[in-house]
């Protein structure tokens, strides 16, 4: 089938009356929480999925990817309002947003961000249409051997890119593998490491590991430092719309920003935030008045927001294609799959295509509802800043330990939700990054059963992930990126050191 | 810097002492007669291996490498610590912990409520454990008749709820 077929069949599947009403539902808690700051998609997802058990996958998949979209979207409001980012990917709009609401304009980069967003948004969605499939080519050709290389590479790019060194995304990755190790050995049924402790039997679920990292683990950080606490939501004022200049400066950051973040999700490299960095690097050095970037400058506002929008479409490719999760939220949707005995990869596309395309359909739809929701409707998203921020963290708290204590009524449960979320206040105040552990809790015991089911098929030869050309060729792409980070951090320091 | 620089010392020893134990338990592992490749303690030991390895890099990185990249990037202001808050918050879940067995979702919920909002600057406790407690009783409504799950129920607010 073609591209325009697909699509059809697609939106045959999305605009059902009720599909409909999950993408709606997706998109409006998605841009809730986008706003929230202390609550994010990956939480959301892992929330709601005890809940959505018993729903349709292909309702749950349209409603968890309206909600990845919706929260790019509404993480901008936070930023440019607040100076915080609702998420993650809307950190580098802080710099240039937050000024501009100060100066009166916060309703032109309010604007130019949810603008930019839907460009964004459909754009990647369209290029995940077009080269999913594609994709799905070249994944049909990979062997256990590669597979394993591709998560190789993937737990590269997470350790490389995310952080602040590549021995601390390394070490957040590891900790998330060796979490991942509790339970029973997928292959053999043995338990391992579950200290004759029942519960652990099923392991330590996704759920628990993301609920316990991001919320509580956030909660007691935010707690211990008075100093990030302190906030201030500046009133939106300025023209409730964007001037002939404002466009003529937005709308090539919003392609840049597209071009940048598009690929930076698709390649395993880690999801939102880089490209964002990359897209304000770019857009400064291009602008005609660089020094306006930090006071206000819009292009500041409207290449980021868009390239994190692109990123989060791109995150798609790998997810659905290779089953591979390049982000924490990404990771999290993979557990939903695997809830749902479905496995993402080129299989997925023909035995469940109305699901693949109702959904990348429905990404088309949401998008556009999301840019009704964030433009006319923003008004009504700012009331949420308001929240009082000891009733908003008071009710995440309610709702992580629902979450995990509701499924189960196990109190093992509570108190490894209490230990990780220590683990996680550690590592927020170590400055080690959080979403390595959520992949490698994920992609750490795939990659085991890649690797055994690799070596048993070339019985014992471990010279197999050389020989392979694609598994070679990958192992060479993991290795010169930590080698590159490893060398550009080790150039920034000794610059640093003489300067 | 010095705080920080110490307790990087302690995550590497930490790892190194982490990845030796899971070394010497997945000796403990047993592995079927059957199994003739690579049977389930090939993977524990290699991760096992790379935990000490990242370990002792850290303790060198934190004794003789630079200090570039100890703070988080935009974050040019020195941490202000707040350890009385962060004990308060700890104390939400702990006492949620405690008490949802023998006093009811609905208390435990209230506590921890309270015990958050307290930490985040709220100084209004009784109107906090009032939002909590109605909180836990929509919850336990929608939970018991909406999905069919049952969560422990106290005996004061509950009564309440079956009237």
């Amino acid at each position: 089938m073609d591209i325009f077929g697909n699509l059809a069949h697609g939106f045959a599947v999305a605009l059902t009356p009720l599909n409909l009403m999950w993408s709606l539902v997706g998109v409006t808690l998605g841009t809730a929480i986008g706003i929230l700051p202390g609550i994010g998609p990956a939480l959301t997802i892992a929330l709601l999925l005890p809940v959505t058990y018993k729903l349709d996958p292909t309702a749950a998949f349209i409603m968890f990817g309206g909600l990845y979209y919706g929260a790019m979207y509404g993480s901008s409001t936070t930023a440019i309002l607040i100076n915080t980012p609702g998420e993650t990917g809307s950190l580098v709009t802080t710099i240039d947003g937050n000024k501009m609401a100060r100066k009166g304009r916060g309703a032109a980069a309010l604007a130019t961000s949810a603008i930019g967003s839907f460009v964004a948004g459909l754009i990647g969605t369209l290029l995940l249409a077009v080269l999913a499939p594609e994709v799905v080519k070249l994944a049909l050709l990979f062997g256990p051997a590669d597979y394993f290389a591709l998560m190789i590479v993937a737990f590269a790019a997470v350790s490389a890119l995310l952080g602040s060194s590549v021995l601390r995304g390394l070490v957040s990755l590891f900790i998330g593998i060796t979490i991942g190790l509790v339970g029973i050995d997928q292959q053999t049924g043995q338990s391992r490491f579950t200290f004759g402790i029942l519960e652990l039997l099923d392991g330590l679920g996704v759920v628990l590991v993301a609920v316990a990292l991001f919320a509580v683990g956030e909660a007691l950080y935010l707690a211990s430092r008075a100093d990030l606490r302190r906030e201030e939501i500046v009133p939106v004022r300025g023209r409730a719309f964007m001037t002939r200049e404002d466009w003529a400066r937005s709308w090539k950051p919003w392609l840049r920003g597209t071009l940048i973040g598009f690929p930076f999700g698709a390649l395993p490299a880690g999801g939102a935030e880089l490209p964002t960095f990359l897209s304000y690097k770019v857009e400064k050095s291009l602008a005609k008045k660089p020094e306006e970037f930090g006071e206000g400058a819009i292009e500041g506002v409207a290449g980021p927001e868009a390239a994190n929008n692109a990123a989060v479409a791109g995150v798609l490719v790998p997810l659905l294609t290779f089953g591979l999760p390049t982000s924490s939220t990404a990771a999290i949707m993979l557990a939903a799959f695997q809830q749902y005995g479905l496995q993402p990869g080129p299989l997925l596309f023909s035995s469940n295509s109305a699901l693949v395309w109702g959904l990348i359909a429905s990404l088309l739809i949401g998008n556009a509802m999301l840019l009704v929701l964030n433009l006319p409707l923003v008004g009504l998203w700012v009331r949420l800043l308001y929240i009082p921020k000891p009733w908003l963290y008071g009710g995440i708290s309610v709702f992580a330990m629902l979450g995990v204590y509701g499924i189960n009524r196990s109190l093992v449960d509570v108190i490894a939700l209490i230990a990780l979320g220590l683990l996680g206040c550690m590592m927020r105040r170590l400055d080690y990054p959080i979403a390595p552990v959520i992949v490698g809790l994920i992609l750490g015991p795939l990659s085991e059963i890649q690797f055994r089911r690799a070596v048993q098929i070339s019985q014992g030869d471990l010279s197999v992930f050389f020989t392979r050309p694609i598994s070679a060729g990958l192992l060479t792409i993991a290795a010169l990126m930590l080698i590159g980070a490893v060398a550009a951090h080790w150039r920034r320091s000794r610059k640093a050191a003489f300067a | 810097m010095t705080g920080r620089f110490n307790a990087h010392v302690l995550v590497g020893l930490a790892l190194v002492l982490i990845g030796a134990g899971l070394f010497v338990s997945a000796q403990d592992i047993h592995v079927s007669p059957a199994v003739v490749l690579l049977g389930p303690r090939l993977f524990p030991m290699i991760v096992a291996i790379a935990l000490v390895v990242l370990g002792g890099l850290t303790i060198l990185a934190a004794l003789f490498g630079s200090r570039e990249g100890t703070t988080a990037e935009g974050e040019p202001h020195a941490p202000e610590n707040d350890w009385p808050s962060f004990l308060t918050a700890l104390s939400g879940p702990v006492l949620f912990l405690i008490t949802v067995e023998f006093l009811g979702f609905a208390v435990a919920t209230a506590l921890l409520f309270a015990a958050v909002a307290r930490a985040f600057g709220s100084r209004r406790p009784v109107l906090d454990l009032g939002i909590g407690i109605l909180i836990g009783l929509i919850i336990l409504v929608v939970f018991s008749y909406g999905l069919g799950l049952m969560l422990p129920m106290g005996s004061v607010f509950e009564s309440l709820l079956v009237g």
